[in-house]
């Protein structure tokens, strides 16, 4: 929220969001399991050699921290993508959720109890001759 | 004044790096060991497999200096971090790097050494 939270920016919640993946990573700490630790692959690989075609590689590489609007290319590749700052990215993500989202609707029950609350209280109040509810 | 070697990640300590630790050793420059290891890359993607690597390049680097001349004062240092596997590219600045140079600077002071890590 801005100016006093009399304007809230859509942009600066989709970047906290990602600011707090991140930092999630970092909370997380370095796990440390028999079945991550592998010196037998750093043995295998040796001075100057790489990591880049092992299994383990492959297989925990999705551990690895994934930004979404955080832009990590060099920049000649960022500029030749438009460079657009990172409120900007973060804008149109936010334009984006707000045009596609379609929010989950509330489970049947849930309807009909509001309803049945709802009901109830027009009955209470045309009793009083007050205003219905919708 | 002090002089700064980094190794090749994994575990290489070129000539280069080598004959500047010896040569400042023997003059009582204090040296910099600083590994720049990339996990998932010149590294384990695991973190602290990464670690061991960092761990082990430093340590050459000063069992080089000590052997050289016992005593000549060192740092320990680190700019490892995370290769991103998606673009090829060290990830600077990022949740691995910091969580490295934090492990990196506790490990150092394990050793009573002073550190000198990314990020900082």
């Amino acid at each position: 929220m801005i100016e006093s939270g009399v304007a809230f920016d859509f942009g600066q919640l989709v970047m906290d969001n990602e600011f707090a993946r991140m930092v999630r990573h970092v909370v997380g700490g370095i796990p440390v399991t028999d079945e991550l630790l592998g010196a037998d692959d750093i043995a295998q690989v040796g001075p100057f050699g790489d990591f880049l075609s092992l299994d383990s590689t492959l297989k925990f590489m999705r551990s690895q921290s994934q930004p979404k609007l955080i832009d990590r290319r060099v920049r000649e590749e960022w500029a030749a993508g438009g460079g657009k700052d990172l409120h900007q990215r973060a804008l149109e993500e936010a334009r984006r959720i707000l045009a596609t989202r379609v929010p989950e609707p509330l489970p049947d029950e849930v309807v009909r109890e509001i309803r049945r609350i709802v009901d109830a209280a027009d009955a209470a109040a045309a009793a009083l001759g007050s205003p219905q509810c919708i | 004044m002090m002089i700064g070697v980094c190794p090749v990640s994994p575990l290489k300590l070129p000539m280069e790096c080598s004959e500047a630790i010896v040569s400042a050793a023997r003059a009582g420059v204090p040296c910099l060991v600083l590994s720049m290891a990339m996990a998932g890359g010149s590294a384990p993607v695991n973190l602290a497999d990464t670690l061991v690597v960092d761990k082990a390049e430093v340590l050459a680097g000063i069992t080089l200096a000590q052997l050289t001349s016992p005593g000549t004062p060192m740092l320990y240092g680190s700019s490892t971090t995370a290769m991103d596997l998606r673009l090829a590219a060290a990830s600077v600045g990022s949740p691995e790097c910091g969580v490295i140079s934090a492990a990196a600077a506790a490990i150092a002071r394990q050793y009573g050494l002073p550190s000198y890590v990314a990020g900082l």
